[in-house]
């Protein structure tokens, strides 16, 4: 992509973008954290907050597991580690994430792939919704 | 589904939301509207993000690297926002490891995987009941120091030193002594996740309380005057005890006790002025100890860095004690003069601290006799709120009776009058500095 003409600057700004996506979310929590801002009557978007935060951080993974470079194989040995460690089902939660605990395959690169371009946009779509949705319904909490 | 159906079927009278909402909402809160103002607002803040974002993509061209290769050994390291964890897996080593149900269906293997699994689903599972074990009305910082603190400390502090964990092997391969140990051992590295988290959330307690008026020299001496004697022990005994020191390090001892003099001095000088100071003068000694203490540190750095090999080597040396032993030599003298700054320094200015504390209810412009026949801008714009936001006239300053109706109704007892008083009083006070004549 690098060598198409102007490639790397579009491939640029998806790099930039979802690393200022990231900090602009953390920092808006810190914002609400601080601010007080999901006490009552706030509570729910509060938890949609926290959700669209581990989706934005989802989104952040599944990007970089995807060029199948060493970064990425040693993510995805990272995570299918951490997935079977999970008690009781973590076997079978890594091969339904991972398509195949056995990384040297790349099933986890299309599995991924799907999950980077449907599932997480659709979820982060449909939640940032809501989210903004609340916060119309219900006010800006102002910083006092 | 349109805004009026909805509101029929679902969320009148409901709390948390007002009779009016959504576009027909016509109880304006103070501020700008929407279209076109927030919009052209909102516009300027995208483009300049775009702008950023091209200029980065134009300019640094983010790595992509050949497809994976398993001749090629190279260092993970994941992208920052996921370094937590990361470090969090690393440490879990420390966590007893061992297997319940071995055999059975329900075999759970109490792994370091598990644990570090467990350790970052902490700060997840603390940010989902928040909400609930938060139930307190207080929102602002300085009046909810306990939550405060502890989100500093462990949103902030602690996300931050599993960050330097999870790069470990840089670090110490990076930094080493001459004779190729690191110089910040794995045991200082682990020590981070506790002690800066720690010192954090003290030091934004004390800072934040002292905003809200509170004494702190409850907690200050304590604090300052405790770290001090802690670094006070520890230099002693690392000078004194015999075979503490290394025979590397020996010859350097000279150096190394100057260093401690250096961090020392500071501490002392804030354990007394704490202890013993009125405030103004407190504030004055410590940051000029502080601060020159500071100054002495980097020039002896700077001095020995750049002067001869063999002063570098002993500088290294020096270090090789120093920053094993960073979270308590180095960090210590950092926030307690820090501490003992914040602790003693001038809080807000009373009244805008007080008028802070509107909820902008508009009661007090309801009541405003003044109001009645003064012209207004849009209607439902509150007294109190809009003065200490200088948005709106509210009651000019000049007009104003000091008749207390607002403070009579208001629900946090905020007293306006007193601060319209105050207010004339500093033009007066001006003018009379101006012999007399208008600004």
């Amino acid at each position: 992509m690098n060598e198409i003409p102007f490639g790397f600057i579009v491939r640029g700004m998806h790099h930039w973008a979802a690393h200022i996506m990231i900090a602009a979310v953390f920092l808006h929590m810190c914002r609400v954290y601080f601010t007080g801002a999901y006490k009552k009557p706030r509570e729910l978007n509060w938890l949609l907050g926290v959700i669209l935060m581990l989706i934005t951080i989802m989104f952040g993974y599944s990007g970089y597991l995807l060029p199948a470079n060493n970064l990425s194989e040693g993510a995805a040995n990272i995570g299918i580690n951490m997935t079977r460690a999970s008690p009781v089902i973590g076997d079978q939660l890594a091969r339904l994430l991972f398509g195949d605990i056995n990384t040297l395959t790349g099933v986890y690169i299309l599995r991924w792939y799907w999950i980077h371009v449907f599932i997480l946009p659709l979820l982060g779509t449909a939640l940032m919704i809501l989210h903004m949705g609340l916060v119309w319904l219900q006010g800006v909490a102002e910083p006092h | 589904m349109e805004i009026e159906h909805v509101k029929g079927k679902i969320m009148e009278g409901m709390p948390g939301f007002p009779r009016q909402y959504g576009p027909v909402r016509s109880d304006h809160q103070p501020g700008i509207p929407f279209f076109p103002q927030e919009t052209a607002r909102d516009f300027v803040l995208i483009f300049l993000l775009v702008a950023i974002m091209f200029f980065l993509s134009a300019v640094v061209t983010p790595f992509l690297g050949p497809a994976r290769s398993p001749q090629i050994s190279e260092l993970i390291v994941p992208d920052w926002y996921l370094l937590f964890s990361w470090g969090l897996l690393k440490v879990a080593d420390i966590f007893p490891q061992f297997t319940i149900g071995a055999g059975t269906p329900l075999k759970t293997e109490f792994s370091a995987a598990f644990w570090g699994d467990l350790l970052s689903g902490i700060p997840v599972i603390f940010l989902l009941v928040l909400p609930f074990i938060d139930r307190g009305r207080e929102a602002r910082p300085a009046k909810a120091p306990v939550r405060s603190a502890f989100g500093v400390a462990f949103l902030l502090a602690w996300s931050f030193t599993a960050s330097l964990y999870s790069i470990r092997e840089v670090v110490a391969q990076r930094w080493q002594t001459p004779n190729g140990s690191p110089l910040i051992d794995d045991i200082a590295m682990k020590w981070f996740f506790v002690i800066p988290p720690v010192l954090v959330g003290l030091t934004s307690y004390i800072g934040l309380r002292r905003l809200g008026f509170a004494p702190m020299r409850r907690w200050l001496v304590p604090y300052v005057v405790g770290l001090t004697a802690i670094v006070e022990i520890q230099a002693a005994a690392i000078l004194l005890i015999p075979g503490w020191l290394g025979p590397q390090v020996r010859p350097y001892v000279v150096e190394l006790g100057v260093f401690f003099l250096v961090l020392l001095a500071p501490m002392l000088v804030s354990s007394v002025a704490v202890f013993a100071m009125t405030e103004s003068k407190a504030r004055k000694w410590i940051v000029r100890s502080g601060v020159a203490s500071l100054l002495v540190f980097a020039a002896l750095t700077a001095g020995l860095w750049f002067s001869s090999t063999a002063n570098r080597v002993g500088f290294v040396w020096v270090l090789s004690v120093l920053e094993p032993s960073m979270n308590t030599l180095l960090l210590f003298p950092l926030f307690a003069v820090v501490t003992a700054y914040l602790g003693v320094r001038r809080p807000y200015s009373t009244y805008e601290y007080l008028l802070n504390e509107c909820y902008q209810c508009g009661k007090c412009h309801t009541v405003c006799p003044v109001t009645k026949v003064e012209d207004d801008a849009l209607g439902g714009l509150n007294l109190v709120y809009n003065t200490f936001k200088k948005q709106h006239d509210g009651v000019p300053l000049w007009t104003c009776l000091a008749c207390d109706a607002c403070s009579a109704v208001c629900p946090l007892d905020i007293q306006y009058s007193d601060y319209i008083l105050e207010e004339r009083s500093k033009v007066h006070a001006r003018m009379a500095a101006d012999g007399g004549s208008r600004e």
